[in-house]
């Protein structure tokens, strides 16, 4: 098991490496230079300072080399110093790492709650008017698109029943202490975990719900319910476990959709998170922080997998890692 | 009742052949399909917005990017009064509103179903304009991404070796790409267009569908007819192409509706976000992102293109769905 985690830690690296050549050349590829901004800024700055500076910065450097001092850099911990923030990106991420965290990590919890609950119910009770609604609600689920419903929305619950604020991530009058902050927190959470959630959930419902279905009509649940166990135990402790597989590997799949996927959500909503600093930073040439950012995503998903390849293991005893 | 074989059945004895229907597979699947309620509205659904999409302006009286002062923000209605006559005078601010006090003298004119937008122009005919794009970009993308992706898939079954390798690694770092974001640096570095957009949606989900014929490759190159095939001599781009492809032809018609839905949700919502279709060409995303300004004063220009987009996402998801459960072998008793 160890040994298993350890070569698949390993096994990450290249990918890793690959990932952030790739990501690296397509940014430099961008149209624009970390330059671009202070020319902007300063209308004294000529030419010759330009051609000075560039060379200063080694932007003249052919693009291995600026790869390799990226890198080298990267490794130590070093991820830059943003054009755009005029901070380190260290001190740039860490909030909005965090603010996109609390989001995800919510979503994340409620779509799954949600989807079991709502899977296991109509596959129990299939065909039943419950199963119908909750599979037409699944397929609005994830056909709707975000953006769009984020919008209708916030007309209905911020314009014109003035529930919930429109956007931001807390209100500038909040009184101190801990439940004010909290619940002021959570009233502009709730719109974008709602929207983050609601394709992930109602996919993840069809999943648990088909899978739940076959394996009810196996032969080992018809043998505990002729033992006498009462029909919510061969449910959820027999039957839920054995169904869980392919639920698994979905979800450890859609680590990036619930962390980049909040891009969309966090413009929209224009909540300060990860997304939304790479959207500002990609349309900013803040290359930096861009590729911080992409590097992050992407180790995101190749944890994401390997959490769902650990899994396994605990759902179904026979398979073995070696 | 007659029972349903898909395989010849020549060595059936002489006796049964009167009750048996011979079926062919084609048709066990086109009646399952048909038999899912849903995914025949889906078909309908999308067939209707083709026609709306690319027959449409041949009806219609507006151009899409026809700008007119006079009817900004028009409500949608299909009957609406002719503008006032222009005043000579200059600065005439009330002849550019058409319902003035001599409203009801005007004559009746064909107005605009789903009104207009901030310049006046017809929401309706840029739907149809923008519906071109966007179901364009998500045919043509999706077409192409399952044609390359399932070769390589097959190529990298098959072959084995330094080749499978090679090629899963590709598709592990493809997997392992954040989609979203990689696509809006794509956009930046592309200048922005309907081709360029097909481009790099292609080369984004490229490997989307290899994972799934390189698993059906791997168990098929070992079947029977495989070996007979190369017993005869084929060699092995006939075998890929000939055997194996066609064989996965199923659940590639799966991904291929499901990864047309998937390539018009990302247009959109590149196009949404600024990065995609650029104005003045409509899509159904640049067009939600230009009317959001208005969305208290305007909001049906919110409205319809949204509607286009969840109807033919979910008219695609349902077709998927319908074309999974009719492929699925397990399904022949329904």
């Amino acid at each position: 098991m160890l040994r298993y985690m350890i070569n698949r830690i390993v096994a990450m690296v290249p990918i890793l490496v690959l990932v952030s050549v790739l990501v690296f050349s397509l940014l430099s590829s961008m149209p624009g230079d970390p330059l671009d901004r202070m020319l902007q800024d300063n209308p004294d700055f000529t030419y010759e300072d330009y051609m000075r500076l560039r060379g200063l910065y080694g932007l003249d450097d052919p693009i291995y080399v600026r790869y390799f001092k990226w890198a080298s850099q990267m490794v130590q911990g070093n991820l830059g110093y943003s054009r755009q923030y005029k901070i380190p990106v260290q001190n740039l991420i860490g909030p909005r790492l965090q603010n996109t965290l609390i989001l995800s990590i919510t979503s994340l919890i409620l779509a799954l709650s949600l989807a079991l609950l709502i899977g296991i119910v109509s596959a129990v009770k299939q065909y039943s008017p419950f199963d119908y609604g909750s599979m037409a609600f699944a397929f609005f689920g994830f056909s709707v698109p975000n953006f769009w419903l984020a919008l209708m929305l916030i007309v209905l619950f911020s314009v014109n029943l003035h529930w919930l604020p429109p956007g931001g991530i807390q209100s500038s009058d909040v009184p101190p202490g801990f439940w004010p902050m909290f619940t002021d927190r959570l009233k502009y959470l709730i719109m974008p975990v709602v929207i983050t959630a609601l394709a992930e959930m109602a996919s993840w419902t069809r999943y648990t719900r088909n899978s739940l279905i076959d394996v009810l009509q196996l032969d080992y649940l018809r043998t505990a319910r002729a033992k006498g166990l009462p029909e919510q135990a061969v449910v959820i402790k027999h039957a839920l476990k054995n169904s869980l597989l392919p639920l698994v590997t979905v979800v450890g799949g859609s680590f990036s959709r619930f962390f980049a996927g909040a891009t969309i959500v966090e413009t929209v909503f224009s909540y300060p998170g990860m997304g939304k600093l790479l959207f500002d930073s990609v349309m900013g040439n803040d290359f930096v922080v861009s590729m911080a950012i992409l590097l992050i995503l992407s180790t995101m998903v190749l944890w994401g997998n390997l959490l769902a390849d650990l899994m396994y293991g605990w759902i179904d005893p026979r398979i073995r890692y070696d | 009742m007659a029972r349903e074989i898909a395989a010849p059945t020549r060595a059936l004895p002489r006796t049964e052949e009167k009750q048996v229907k011979i079926v062919s597979l084609k048709s066990i699947v086109a009646k399952r399909f048909f038999r899912h309620r849903l995914a025949v509205a889906g078909l309908i659904i999308v067939t209707a917005m083709v026609l709306f999409a690319f027959g449409g302006p041949f009806l219609n009286l507006y151009q899409p990017d026809q700008v007119n002062l006079r009817e900004r923000f028009a409500t949608p209605s299909f009957v609406m009064r002719a503008a006032a006559s222009p005043k000579p005078a200059v600065y005439n601010l009330a002849a550019l509103q058409y319902d003035g006090e001599d409203a009801a003298d005007r004559p009746l004119k064909f107005g605009h179903p789903l009104g207009t937008d901030d310049l006046g122009r017809d929401t309706m005919t840029r739907a149809m304009f923008g519906g071109r794009v966007s179901l364009g970009i998500g045919f043509i993308t999706s077409i192409l991404s399952v044609t390359f992706g399932a070769s390589l898939g097959a190529l990298s079954g098959y072959l084995g070796g330094i080749w499978d390798n090679l090629i899963m690694r590709l598709v592990d770092v493809n997997h392992s790409l954040p989609e979203l974001p990689i696509l809006m640096v794509l956009s930046k570095i592309f200048p922005p267009g309907f081709w360029t957009m097909c481009l790099i949606l292609v080369v984004l989900s490229l490997f989307r569908s290899s994972r799934i014929t390189r698993a059906l490759a791997l168990s098929l190159k070992t079947q029977l007819f495989s070996e007979a095939a190369r017993a005869v001599g084929a060699d092995w781009s006939r075998l890929i192409f000939r055997h194996i492809i066609p064989n996965s032809l199923s659940p590639l018609f799966v991904s291929l509706t499901l990864g047309a839905g998937a390539a018009i949700r990302a247009e959109t919502s590149l196009s949404y976000l600024g990065l995609g279709i650029q104005p003045p060409m409509p899509s159904w995303g640049n067009m939600l992102s230009n009317a959001q300004q208005y969305f208290f004063s305007a909001p049906w220009l919110v409205f319809f293109p949204g509607i286009c987009i969840f109807l033919t996402l979910f008219s695609f998801n349902m077709i998927g769905d319908g074309l999974r459960d009719a492929f699925d072998p397990r399904m022949t008793r329904r």
